[in-house]
């Protein structure tokens, strides 16, 4: 009888009023390969690509194209196939009439299994083969061809079978529609879920959590918990040409879902047919899943909503009322009767205490989260977001292997600039000082500040801003903190970064980049004006790059935090590496933008060299100033004053700072906007360092502190729009001035 | 011969079968019967395969029933609420079951469909109830199995079926080896049919006999005696389970062989004598009341 059972015959047999299922999987198959296959082969000829790029193209089809179109049949015909072979285990009439048959519970279990795959595996097979021969006539035909197709059957299979199981193991545990449709939910939605949650908890108790970037549990829990996580993620390696470890993920997670739902269709008895859940044990950790979640969560809707110091009673009356209703809606549905709604009192205990202890971790920080740095010997190397700390926000590259090269942008793939000591695994001790002392300070920083994200300012000592951190150990694993920092502690950090060459590589890794991929150089010179240098000289942009090299080599920690004179901005056009997705039709090759400022500090001599070649200044003392005009804002009003004397200017100019960059490191004078007037008539904006500040613009900042008091003040003249946070580029004249200048 | 030991089965708090034991012959009709919620469909369903017990035994021909493909296809199990696959036609249904049942007869089936009147193309979702189980028990008689395990069968049945399956299960035990066990709560259907009867009362089995040999040992009479002491004798005499009195007319339900009981009674010279046929439901009566149970309680 077992051949007979896995003979055609019988298949057509059991087939009878199911001629739909394969019939629809056919219709499904055809759009997913011959038809996808002839729109794209058309959409190609019709976009003047090349023949080797249609090549790549048609190679990628096999790979990415076709594993998404035949990625969503084949989950389609997993969820149907599911479902006509195990639903009859919701049905008393249907359990009776199959189990009643004389097959072995295990045989009738491969029996439908080997049904469901000839109704997947037949038309697959058909509508492939129909894509290859359409390839074929169009010109697109190689072996290599067909070991793609193979293995991307392979990956559709993988991907059936265990959607497949993940259907069959929640009828086999589960009685009725209802709850088969929820634990169905449970299966696919439980880890993202708990992940959100997890996520919103550590965002609302803990004052670090970074939440621009998914990592360790929360991540662990997103992409890994559900089968659908796991398909995506092996999707996306497998677009990038990896996914060997994903697929063997995806490998070991559909034999244990095979095996599970083996043994819970052996053991499922039939007198289950109907009731919600099929298994006790399986069916109180089903309700623990789902209440101490529901709890927690309940609990956070109610803390996030009053903004008052009831927070915390809110916070309690949720986590009870979500625990009690979860609770209560999970025996309403166990029992499929309301009266159970209050029903195993103790459990509902169990629960309580269980949802209790979950908030208490979060809520008195019980493993330090907050304060936690990993142990310096584990550390392989450090992120830091400089985003809001420098004007080093440009971009990075990275050279492959076969000379093509990656450009990550500073401000989003921040930590993918690690930070190690030059040429080691690990930081230095004084740069894990730095963040211990960081990290220490921040649960009082965020009780203090709370609500206060980021706070921008010119660098001030007592303006606290917020800086993404990730430590990467040496196990791989990355841990994200978002850290409180004060402008002196980025000051030290940067000086410990220099100091272990590790921020210094940074500018290496872009002086290194060969010569002939530069594309220009532009020059932010000390007039605060901009330049295009050495364009027609190419040979000077070499020069200039051996003399930054040396420059930087032999530049210190002190020196590398000092005040920069000016700065050049590098921009390359690097050869990138050929992508499908990036494919450009009738382009050969990919080009790759990259661009670096690079602070030139008094102390590079051999840049100043070449740089005074130029012509223009490279310093302060390169500018013949006439004139500066300060505005002082005072706490509701600002007050202007002009100065022209020549040692008012100089001492200006000795304590000025250009504003081309923001250098978080230094301390500069706040609620003064300084802007000065070269002989030449060029307006510029500086800043001015707070131990050099003149004693005049000390007293003009007093007296505008005093202005504020006398209200109705006359000597109003001239409103600026936008805060102190640098050069205002909106000025609006009083009305009276107006009228006077009339 | 199906063997069922000690056999217990429970849905929650509620004991469907308690320890129950018995044996059911081979070439006999096997009543079961029982009010509703006695256990007989748990027991068939145990007994079928479809359950495990959780406690004690069912074999069958002395293989364990429970997943056991050679015991399984020695029976064929028919519930009372019988399912058939959708857009199914009598047909369909053959060429099923002739993939689990080696020995299916189809030609005898389709011989079958023509006498019982049932069309072969037929869809059975289009099928009345009664048809579904003529079906039903055409295609168990046909699948060729020694035991035929039917619940309800007969409920819904209109009398001439009732009577040509009764005549099919005839038919079937003098030309091979077949024994149908019939589960019913109507013991009106069984009693013109069954072999053996066994009663099922909250789960447990409270008699299982012989229904030949129940008729042989109780006996009906009505007679016509001349006076009260001969009456009084015969109480004495005979092992009486009811004596009442329509008249002049005295019937009296009592124990014993005919023969015996007859001697006794023409002993006294009656003015009329004769003994009346029982039936089963009268039969249960004298047999559970003497067991201490009220039938009223087992049945209505």
């Amino acid at each position: 009888m077992k051949s007979k059972i896995c003979s055609s015959k019988y298949v057509k047999t059991v087939s009878k009023g199911k001629g739909w299922i394969p019939a629809f999987l056919t219709l499904g198959f055809l759009l997913a390969f011959p038809v996808v296959s002839l729109m794209l082969i058309g959409n190609w000829r019709g976009s003047s690509y090349t023949p080797e790029q249609m090549e790549l193209l048609y190679e990628n089809l096999w790979k990415d194209g076709f594993l998404l179109t035949g990625g969503f049949v084949s989950v389609l015909a997993a969820v149907l196939n599911g479902i006509n072979g195990f639903i009859y285990l919701y049905s008393k009439r249907q359990t009776d009439f199959y189990h009643s048959l004389p097959v072995k519970r295990s045989r009738m279990f491969w029996n439908r299994i080997y049904t469901g795959l000839v109704y997947y595996a037949v038309p697959y097979v058909i509508m492939v083969f129909l894509a290859i021969c359409i390839g074929a006539a169009r010109g697109f035909f190689s072996l290599k061809l067909m070991g793609a197709a193979l293995a991307l059957f392979g990956i559709h299979l993988i991907i059936y079978l265990l959607i497949y199981f993940s259907m069959v193991l929640i009828l086999c545990i589960t009685g009725n529609l209802l709850m088969g449709i929820f634990c169905m939910g449970m299966l696919y939605c439980y880890g993202p879920g708990l992940s959100l949650l997890l996520g919103s908890y550590r965002y609302g108790f803990y004052e670090t959590h970074y939440m621009g970037k998914s990592y360790g549990l929360i991540r662990f829990l997103r992409e890994y918990t559900s089968p659908a996580g796991i398909v995506n993620q092996f999707a996306a390696a497998y677009e990038e040409g990896k996914g060997m470890e994903d697929f063997l993920i995806l490998f070991v997670l559909t034999v244990l879902l095979a095996v599970l739902s083996y043994v819970a269709y052996l053991k499922r008895p039939s007198e289950s047919a109907g009731s919600p859940m099929v298994y006790r044990t399986v069916a109180f950790i089903v309700k623990l899943m789902v209440v101490i979640p529901c709890g927690l969560g309940a609990g956070y809707i109610f803390y996030l909503i009053p903004i008052n110091s009831m927070k915390t009673f809110w916070w309690i009356f949720g986590l009870l009322l979500g625990t009690v209703l979860s609770h209560g809606f999970m025996e309403t549905a166990y029992q499929m009767d309301f009266h159970c709604f209050f029903k195993k009192k103790i459990q509902l205990a169990a629960a309580g205490l269980i949802v209790a202890a979950c908030a208490m971790v979060y809520e008195t920080d019980l493993f330090h989260y907050d304060s936690y740095v990993p142990p310096k010997e584990k550390i392989a190397s450090v992120s830091v977001d400089m985003n809001i700390f420098s004007n080093y926000m440009g971009t990075f590259v990275k050279k492959a292997e076969d000379g093509t090269y990656w450009v990550g942008n500073e401000s989003s793939d921040w930590d993918l600039r690690e930070y190690s000591r030059s040429g080691e695994k690990g930081i230095g001790a004084k740069t894990y000082d730095v963040f211990c002392s960081m990290a220490e300070k921040q649960k009082e920083r965020g009780l203090e500040n709370e609500g206060a994200d980021y706070v921008i300012a010119g660098g001030n000592n007592d303006t606290l801003c917020k800086a993404g951190v990730m430590y990467k150990l040496k196990s791989g694993k990355k841990i994200y903190r978002s850290y409180r920092v004060r402008a002196s502690e980025f000051q030290e950090l940067f000086k410990c970064l220099y100091e272990e060459e590790n921020l210094k590589d940074t500018i290496r890794d872009m002086l290194e980049i060969d010569a002939e991929y530069l594309d220009e150089i532009y020059f932010n010179a000390a007039d605060g004006r901009g330049y295009m240098i050495f364009q027609e000289q190419k040979e000077k942009w070499t020069e200039l790059l051996e003399a930054l090299k040396k420059d930087v080599e032999n530049a210190g920690a002190e020196s590398l935090t000092g005040v920069p004179c000016c700065s050049i901005q590098l921009s390359y056009r690097l050869p990138g590496a050929m992508n499908v997705r990036t494919l450009v039709p009738g382009e050969e090759n990919r080009k790759e933008y990259a661009y670096s400022t690079i602070n030139v500090l008094p102390e590079y001599k051999n840049t100043l060299s070449v740089l005074k070649e130029t012509g223009y200044p490279i310093t302060l003392d390169d500018v013949a100033v006439k004139k500066a005009t300060i505005v002082y804002y005072g706490k509701e009003k600002e007050k202007t004053a002009a100065y022209e004397k020549t040692e008012d200017l100089e001492a200006l100019k000795a304590a000025a700072v250009p504003v081309s960059g923001f250098y978080s490191w230094l301390e500069c004078e706040e609620d003064i906007s300084v802007i000065l007037q070269s002989e030449q008539g060029y307006e510029f904006y500086v800043q001015l360092l707070k131990n050099k500040t003149p004693d005049f613009v000390k007293k003009g900042k007093e007296m505008a502190d005093e202005t504020d008091n006398q209200k109705g003040s006359e000597e109003e003249k001239v409103s600026v729009i936008g805060g102190a946070d640098g050069p205002t580029s909106i000025i609006i004249k009083s009305r009276e001035e107006d009228q006077t200048d009339e | 011969m199906i063997e069922i030991k000690d056999c217990s089965k429970s849905f929650g708090t509620v004991k469907a079968v308690d320890k129950v034991s018995l044996e059911i012959g081979e070439r006999e009709v096997f009543g079961l019967v029982g009010s509703n919620g006695a256990g007989k469909s748990t027991l068939l369903r145990m007994a079928a395969g479809v359950m495990k017990p959780d406690a004690g035994e069912i074999e069958i021909d002395g293989l364990p029933v429970f997943d056991d493909e050679k015991a399984k296809s020695l029976l064929f199990y028919m519930s009372d609420d019988s399912y058939f696959p959708s857009d199914y036609t009598p047909g369909d249904m053959a060429n099923f079951y002739r993939y689990y049942y080696p020995k299916f007869d189809m030609q005898r089936f389709f011989k079958f469909l023509r006498q019982f009147g049932l069309e072969e193309k037929k869809r059975i979702s289009s099928f009345s109830k009664g048809m579904r189980k003529q079906l039903n028990v055409l295609l168990g008689v046909s699948s060729g199995t020694k035991y035929l395990l039917c619940d309800e069968t007969f409920d819904g049945l209109d009398p001439v079926m009732r009577q040509g399956v009764k005549s099919l299960f005839a038919a079937e035990i003098m030309s091979r080896e077949f024994t149908p066990v019939i589960a019913s709560h109507n013991l009106r259907e069984l009693e013109d049919i069954c072999d053996h009867v066994g009663l099922l009362y909250k789960g447990g089995i409270l008699l299982s006999r012989d229904l030949e040999d129940m008729k042989f040992h109780i006996h009906k009479i009505q007679c016509v005696l001349s006076d009260k002491t001969q009456e009084r004798q015969l109480q004495k005499e005979l092992n009486i389970l009811k004596m009442e009195h329509q008249g002049s007319l005295l019937l009296i339900t009592a124990r014993g062989t005919r023969s015996k009981i007859m001697e006794q009674i023409q002993a006294k010279n009656p003015l009329f004598c004769e003994i009346l046929p029982l039936t089963l439901e009268e039969i249960f009566i004298s047999e559970t009341e003497v067991a201490g149970y009220e039938i009223k309680n087992l049945f209505f």
